[in-house]
């Protein structure tokens, strides 16, 4: 797809091209994120389940961010990111500054590096696309 | 799991990651040869999934847990027909970029596999 060339309805443009590869991170993200944190809920729950539960929150977010991006669902989509960037951020400085409070590791723990720090860039990115193909309201 | 096969899909994986990548940035469409790589490296997942099962079923034992690791396999043997599949409901340079980033999620994704097996 060259870019912005081609007329796209302006509704989908979240959906294509770069899109895609975003949608495929996202959706990659919450399926593995979702058998873990739903294995370690069903397995162990009671060694944290503070901890257990963020992972399966933060999964439950990615795969509705996953579905928003591919169904064009913007506010859902921004909404969605925005919790992920906030989840990181938080979780991530707590795990640093109090790691008593979170005994087993989650997706956000330490900003994601147990997963090579995507949860970090994850939502930086998606923000960027967000952005990148934000509806113009005057269309020239 | 047998190491071998592991390093194979390693590299595989890093190098169809590199290859398609490379190709996707160059602004190329996806052509036969590029879903060819793919295909190369979905069949050395299949044969480690094969091969992984067969062990298990003959008692060999999972030091991680059995359960993500069964996950992680069925996970790993979907993920590039998906994105395949995927990619091609608009075939563009992006599809090879998803095809370049699935491919190294594969190589990750086995590197875990491993690690579970082995325990670590």
């Amino acid at each position: 797809m060259s870019q912005s060339s081609a007329p796209t309805p302006p509704g989908d443009r979240m959906s294509r091209g770069f899109g895609r590869v975003l949608i495929i991170v996202y959706g990659v993200f919450g399926v593995s994120a979702t058998a873990r944190a739903s294995y370690q809920i069903v397995r162990d729950f009671g060694e944290a389940p503070v901890a257990f539960s963020l992972s399966a929150f933060a999964a439950v977010v990615y795969l509705v961010a996953t579905v928003a991006l591919a169904r064009n669902a913007r506010r859902v989509a921004t909404a969605a990111v925005l919790v992920e960037l906030v989840g990181v951020l938080v979780v991530g400085s707590l795990s640093l500054a109090a790691p008593d409070a979170f005994p087993r590791e989650t997706v956000w723990s330490g900003f994601g590096r147990g997963y090579g720090l995507v949860p970090l860039v994850l939502p930086v990115v998606g923000l960027w696309w967000l952005w990148h193909t934000r509806p113009h309201p005057a269309r020239s | 799991m047998i190491d071998g096969l592991v390093t194979a899909l390693e590299a595989a994986g890093v190098i169809a990651a590199v290859l398609l990548g490379v190709e996707g940035a160059r602004g190329k469409e996806p052509l036969w040869w590029h879903l060819g790589v793919v295909a190369v490296v979905e069949l050395l997942l299949l044969v480690q999934a094969v091969i992984s099962v067969v062990l298990l079923v003959q008692g060999d034992q999972i030091k991680g847990s059995a359960g993500v690791f069964v996950a992680y396999l069925i996970f790993t043997v979907l993920v590039l027909p998906v994105t395949v599949l995927w990619g091609l409901g608009e075939p563009s340079r992006w599809t090879l970029v998803a095809l370049a980033v699935a491919s190294l999620v594969v190589a990750v994704l086995v590197l875990r596999l491993d690690q579970i097996w082995a325990g670590v």
